[in-house]
């Protein structure tokens, strides 16, 4: 995948900043060389079990999720609206209280159905805790009057 | 508007009402409330806060949200079919959103366990749109059971009866 631009990354930030979730999760988007980067700070609120103090299981799908629509936002600014169809998240490893940081790959962009694979990690990149694969459908924006 | 209902008479349904309430940070934070739970599955309802929206379908909340409620109630549906404290831990996590919510109103869901094979248990789940009936999303999910780790909450099942 060739390089973000500026433009690019802006237009994944702006979805971020337009998605009132993603800002509740505290979402920050970085650029990595050739990569969009999605880290997602510690917060008490994401913990799903308080006595191993791990990442809520859904908690994690969501960020994959984010990171999915956010790596297909960079790769086309233009594009249309994103409506999610469908989301398999695998659950490799258990999750620590710490940063958790995620990223895309793009497997298919089609004339209506884009696939994106996400995959989160925390301590270490090689030692993913969790992975995705996205599938979402182009939908026109809507005209406003 | 959110539905009230008097707290449930059943001590199974307290207990998990109660781990939703103050069980963690994010389950307080949701508010989901229990209406029934049982071996057989686990009714429950909540409301989305504003901040829970989604960007692409602007009355609905983010997909993750949805994920993150039927996740945990698929867990304790296993807790409760299993009839005992059992350290479980989600495997995959499949969801199809199948709409959006033309309100940001209440919400129901569903999930039950629909097996458990050996070691390792199914469960399955949606969210339904009260006012229309519209199916919102349709979650399917498989955990182990046994791993390591402590069992998700094991107060909140001490008085679960066993499977029937």
């Amino acid at each position: 995948m060739d390089r973000p631009s500026s433009n690019q990354m802006m237009s994944a930030q702006q979805l971020i900043a337009d998605t009132p979730f993603a800002q509740w999760l505290g979402v920050q988007v970085t650029k990595d060389g050739s990569e969009v980067l999605v880290r997602v700070p510690f917060n008490e609120m994401l913990v799903g079990n308080s006595r191993i103090r791990a990442i809520h299981g859904g908690i994690m799908a969501s960020i994959l999720e984010i990171t999915a629509a956010a790596t297909l936002a960079a790769h086309d600014p233009a594009a249309a609206r994103l409506r999610p169809i469908s989301m398999q998240t695998n659950y490799l490893k258990s999750t620590k209280d710490t940063d958790t940081w995620a990223r895309g790959i793009i497997r298919k962009i089609g004339r209506r159905i884009d696939t994106i694979e996400a995959i989160a990690w925390q301590l270490d990149p090689e030692k993913p805790v969790a992975i995705a694969v996205c599938d979402f459908a182009r939908t026109e924006l809507k005209e406003k009057s | 508007m959110q539905q009230t209902t008097s707290p449930s008479s059943d001590p199974v349904t307290r207990r998990l009402q109660q781990y939703f309430s103050t069980g963690s940070p994010l389950f307080a934070y949701l508010g989901l409330t229990i209406d029934t739970a049982s071996s057989n599955g686990i009714d429950a309802r909540f409301t989305p806060k504003p901040e829970l929206a989604g960007a692409f379908a602007e009355a609905s909340p983010f997909g993750g949200v949805i994920t993150t409620v039927l996740d945990s109630l698929f867990g304790l549906a296993i807790m409760l079919k299993l009839g005992a404290p059992t350290p479980i831990a989600t495997i995959n996590l499949r969801t199809d959103f199948l709409g959006s919510s033309p309100t940001v109103g209440e919400l129901k869901f569903t999930a039950r366990c629909v097996g458990i094979d050996s070691d390792i248990a199914r469960a399955e789940g949606t969210c339904v749109e009260p006012l229309s009936g519209a199916i919102i999303a349709h979650s399917y999910a498989a955990f182990a059971i046994g791993t390591k780790g402590p069992a998700f909450d094991e107060t909140m099942i001490e008085e679960t009866p066993g499977d029937g």
